[in-house]
């Protein structure tokens, strides 16, 4: 079932997309923390790679640990309180983040649209 | 708790430790000419966010208020009640100027948090979209 696959894909995309979210939500949060380094998300490769897949009867993969999956970037400290969270690149990563969220929940809606009409015929 | 909700939470908490940072800041704008006031702060550290997996802290909170130690203003009036031998008397060591800047700073902050407490909302509030076609 390909159609399949690609509804799971979709979905993991959509969730590596609001973990970008997450880790852009603590880094502004922390805008103004002294000596706190900004993090960031992993990879969506890496992220489906650590993803396991979920075990039979099971709906879902059990979940991970998030700490893992949000980690310090290695940025240079810019601010005299070694903060190293720039506000102007958070805004850019935010815009980015739901680009990806809207593509993925796209792709996932027309993967449905194509199956009903399949099945609807 | 999904992780988009726990991202709103993350920007609540952050519009949270703003806020109270702009209290006292109007607070301190409000008492600058008060004789003997100490300017208040706020010291801002990452917190845990009550529910979250994450094992690390994830939000920020304000901690406790300190006052700023710096000298108090000297004011030469005479025929002020608590004037001194000299004439002087200790006004307050608010400095207009930098209010105004941690104000706008705080502003500039609070913005953002909203601003991505906003797209989180949109976020999953699209999500819930895909359920009702």
């Amino acid at each position: 079932m390909l159609s399949l696959d690609i509804l799971r894909l979709s979905q993991a995309f959509a969730a590596h997309a609001s973990l970008r979210q997450q880790a852009i939500a603590q880094n502004v949060a922390n805008a103004d923390t002294p000596g706190f380094k900004a993090r960031e998300a992993i990879g969506f490769a890496e992220f489906l790679a650590t993803s396991r897949a979920p075990l039979p009867g099971m709906l879902h993969a059990p979940p991970r640990r998030p700490a893992d999956l949000i980690r310090p970037e290695a940025e240079p400290v810019t601010n005299p309180n070694g903060n190293s969270v720039s506000l102007e690149r958070e805004m850019m990563r935010a815009a980015d983040a739901r680009q990806q969220h809207e593509l993925a929940l796209g792709i996932y809606s027309t993967v449905r649209d194509i199956v009903r009409t399949t099945i609807s015929r | 708790m999904s992780l988009l909700s726990q991202t709103l939470a993350v920007s609540a908490s952050g519009m949270q430790a703003q806020a109270q940072r702009i209290r006292h800041v109007s607070e301190n704008i409000a008492n600058s000419d008060t004789p003997g006031y100490r300017r208040k702060l706020v010291p801002f550290a990452p917190a845990a966010i009550t529910g979250d997996g994450f094992g690390q802290r994830s939000g920020v909170a304000a901690g406790r208020m300190y006052l700023d130690q710096r000298a108090l203003a000297q004011i030469y009036d005479p025929g002020h009640i608590l004037a001194d031998a000299t004439g002087h008397y200790q006004g307050s060591n608010v400095d207009l100027m930098i209010e105004i800047a941690d104000a706008r700073e705080a502003q500039r902050s609070y913005d953002a948090n909203l601003r991505l407490f906003d797209q989180a909302r949109q976020m999953s509030q699209s999500l819930i979209g895909l359920l009702r076609k």
